[in-house]
This record gives C-alpha cells, structure tokens and sequence, in this order.
C-alpha cells in the first residue's frame, strides 16, 4: 500500500518529509487537505492530528504526525531499500551527532529565519499585512550570528555532520524560502563555508526537484 | 572511561540528561562549568559548545551537545546494558510515536509554559517589571488548550504512548517548575489523565532522586522558595529572550543563584553594575 503525506508544498514541515521521500526514493502519493478549515474538523483531530496540524503520514493504518518523527519514521524503515542513500548513519556515534545538528536547526537556525520569511514570504499572503522591517532586522541580526557558527562547523566539510545527513535536510524547506528573497541571500553567499553548502544542497537532484514543486 | 556531563542540574536541559542517565543505570560524572560567563569563552565555545550553552557530554572522546540528542544516543548507545528500562522502543513503529510526542513536547507544549514563568519568575526578580498579566492569561489559556489534548491523548493511557518513554521523561524538569507555582498547578491537576500522568512521573524513582538532589543541593542559595525551579526557569529565559544582552543577565544570574553553589561568595557590585546595564538595554 503506497505511503500516503498529506500536506502542502509551501509548507516548510511539508517540504522536510517530500525531500526525505524522494532521497530515499520511497514512493509517496501527495494529498493536500481540502482546505485549511479541515484541520480543525473533530475527524482530522481526531484520526490524523490532535492539533490539527500538517503533514501527516499514513502507511498502511500507521498514522505518524510531526515532521521530524516522521523522517526519523522513514529513515528508520526504509532507509536502504529503495536505494543506497544514507541520511542517519547506522554508527551509533554519528547518528547522535545528526541528532546534535537537528537541534541546532530547530532551535538556533529556524527562530530567525522564520521571522524573516513570517515577514517577507507570508505576512502579505496569510495576514494581509505589510512585512514589518523591524522584525526583519532582527531576523537577520540573529541569523547572522548563527550563520557565524555554522561558517566555523562547516570547515572544512560539505555537510553538518561531514557526509550528507537528515540534518542537512531539515535546513532546506526555510532555508529555500530565505535564500530566495534577493535581499536576504548574502547572508549565505557572504560566508565561503556556508555558500558551499547551501550550494551543495541546492543542486542535490531530490532537493531541486522538490523545491520546484513548491514553485508550482 | 565515565561518561563526564558538563551542566547544572538544576537547570532543565540538564536535569533532562541526568533522569535519562539514572533511568538507564549509567554511571556518569557531574562537572558543573565555572560560571555562565565561561560558557562564552572562546575554548569553551570551540571545544565543548558552538553556541555557548549547556548541557554537554563526554562519552571518551565522543562529545555531544543538546539534551534531546544526548538523551536519543544515551538510549540508543546504552538501553538494555546496565537495567531493562526501555525509553526508545525497539519497535519502528513505537519509537516513532515517541517521536512524535517528544515533538509535541518540543513545539506545543514547552513555549506557553516557558512564557508564564518567565511572567510569574524572571520579570520582576530580574528586571523588576510587574508581571505582565495578559501574555499570562494569553499562554494559560495556550497551555490549557495543550493539556485538553494531552487529557485526550492520556485516556486509558498511563504514559503519552502507553509505556513509559523518553517523551514522557522530557515533560519532567519545565512542567515541575511551572506545577509549584501555586496559581497554576490547576493546569494539571483539574485533568484527571494528565494529574495521574503527572503524579505518576513524580513518583519514578529516578525522577524523584533527581529532584531530591537538586532541592538538597539548593537549599543553600539565596533565593527563598522554589529555588530549583527558579534557577531552571531562568536559563531557559536566557536562551528564550535574545532581545536582551545576554552577557549582563548571565553575570546577575551567576551572583544571585551559584555563587553559593559552587563556594564562591557574593558580589554586590557586580549585580549593581549589570542591573544599571540591563536597564540602559
């Protein structure tokens, strides 16, 4: 029975498990919910997510929601079955440092540049307001400083844990969102170590293809 | 070789590493760092943590930073060696519900309970600002909304996946420091799930030993009641509120609560100085 993600590609949670689906090359049919309203009707929290959020996975009758614990879900099923790709190394030393790199991303990296996307990307689409400046300053004074940290980790290495990793994944979706906005993108081509890997990332053929999706 | 811990025990992070050690069985060292301020030194910052912050583990020459992920490989490296307590199921299926749970525990329910206390503790204690009573009632009502979910998720439930895990383990430390404080235990206990959850967690030997140690070790500071939860609360809002200057509340934050926990002795001066900096700011 073929994995089924419900979702939007816009959204950046979303994102994090499509490029786990296609790097594991795990086959997947998309559905995106009927409309925003439906995550909060007493069925959806009841059957696919107690807070009504998305994405939400189903395989089979397994329903799994959060979309790092579904990535950690699929990595731990299916990695090596479709393919060859390795996103959490079976070592258990290196695992722990993906780990380590998964909670830089959510607790250092995705704070300011949400606040920059919140602003520049959704405050117009969403809330019918005017990005507030303020708030973008901020975000990238703090993004900057934590870009100056990842510009030391990355020394020497192509990706966070030096091999390719489910850490490098979770940075993507926001990352793709900032990086986009052409008064923002210096703040990664601006430090060598981390246009490098953005770069790398980037142009990996699962990331591309899924960041296309977002474009349509 | 022991596996060295570097923290303070009584700051949530920490505490979260130091129950999942206990649970496990696995001897470990405590090494508390000098002082907040040493955690921004440049050897600090290039050998032990990036981001200047606590806790961080040694297993050998193995170092690893965040408490959730010390915590996963802590499981995953040593579950089953030295005791049978389970936090990360073998099950594919099991451990990614816990994932999932601890995702709850990261993204919904930690942020409106952190933002009370930093009202109820930190404002006026350190910035001497009354409490702000609206993102009080604001995050209340954002938590109850969390625990009417979890009340759900509970039912016919001892713990959040039906056996003890992980996720439960890292509720512990924040709902603690938030459960004392008198005018909003209700949260918890107007829930017949989610108090029975709670009491039964309180009642884990590990759990309790842990917040026995802490409560022992404290008593000596000079903040009056609470004292561990306070000492928690406030790193948290350290790393929480980056609007302020980081340095000044670090050194105020070392004088009014380690001094005395490491034997050191109080500098008024310095809390005079940084308060005035802090005002500026």
């Amino acid at each position: 029975m073929t994995i089924k993600l419900i979702g939007y590609p816009i959204s950046t949670p979303t994102l994090r498990v499509v490029i786990c689906l296609k790097e594991l090359g795990i086959p997947y049919e998309f559905e995106p919910p009927a409309s925003f309203q439906a995550l909060k009707d007493k069925d959806y929290i009841a059957n696919k997510h107690a807070f009504g959020k998305i994405p939400v996975l189903l395989d089979g009758d397994y329903v799994i929601n959060e979309s790092r614990a579904i990535c950690r879900y699929l990595v731990s099923k299916y990695q090596g079955k479709y393919n060859d790709t390795i996103l959490i190394p079976s070592d258990v030393h290196k695992a722990g440092l993906v780990e380590q790199f998964i909670s830089y991303e959510s607790c250092y990296y995705d704070s300011p540049v949400s606040k920059i996307i919140g602003q520049e990307v959704f405050a117009k689409k969403f809330r019918g307001k005017d990005p507030d400046p303020e708030i973008i300053k901020q975000g990238r004074e703090d993004l900057s400083k934590v870009l100056d940290v990842y510009e030391k980790l990355l020394e020497g290495k192509e990706y966070l844990i030096g091999e390719f990793s489910l850490a490098d994944i979770f940075h993507c979706p926001c990352t793709n969102l900032a990086y986009g906005i052409a008064a923002h993108s210096d703040l990664w081509d601006n430090r060598p170590n981390v246009k490098n890997w953005w770069n790398n990332l980037r142009n990996r053929d699962c990331i591309k293809k899924s960041f296309e999706e977002v474009k349509n | 070789m022991t596996i060295k811990l570097i923290g303070y025990p009584a700051l949530g992070p920490t505490t979260k590493v130091i129950i999942t050690l206990k649970e496990l069985g696995i001897p470990y060292e405590l090494d508390p760092p000098a002082s907040f301020q040493s955690l921004k030194d440049d050897d600090y910052i290039k050998n032990k943590h990036p981001f200047g912050k606590i806790p961080v583990l040694f297993d050998g020459d193995f170092r690893i930073t965040e408490s959730r992920a010390i915590c996963r490989y802590l499981a995953s490296k040593y579950q089953g060696k030295y005791n049978d307590t389970i936090l990360l199921p073998n099950d594919v299926h099991q451990a990614s519900l816990v994932d999932q749970y601890i995702s709850y525990e990261s993204f919904y329910y930690d942020p409106p309970l952190s933002k009370i206390v930093y009202q109820e503790k930190v404002a006026k204690k350190f910035f001497d600002k009354d409490p702000d009573l609206e993102v009080i009632k604001e995050n209340r009502e954002e938590l109850a909304k969390v625990l009417d979910v979890f009340e759900k998720l509970l039912e016919g439930k001892e713990y959040l996946n039906g056996e003890y895990s992980l996720a439960d383990l890292f509720i512990c430390p924040n709902t603690n420091y938030v459960y004392c404080i008198d005018t909003h235990s209700d949260l918890w206990d107007s829930r017949p799930n989610v108090k029975n959850w709670w009491n039964r967690l309180c009642n884990r030997d590990s759990i309790k030993t842990t917040f026995e140690e802490i409560k022992s070790k404290y008593n000596n500071t000079i903040l009056v009641t609470h004292d561990i939860r306070e000492v928690g609360l406030v790193e948290q809002f350290i790393s929480y509120e980056s609007s302020y200057d980081d340095t000044p509340v670090s050194k105020i934050v070392f004088q009014e609560l380690y001094v005395n926990y490491i034997g050191s002795t109080l500098d008024p001066a310095i809390i005079k100085q940084d308060r005035e900096k802090l005002m500026k700011f």
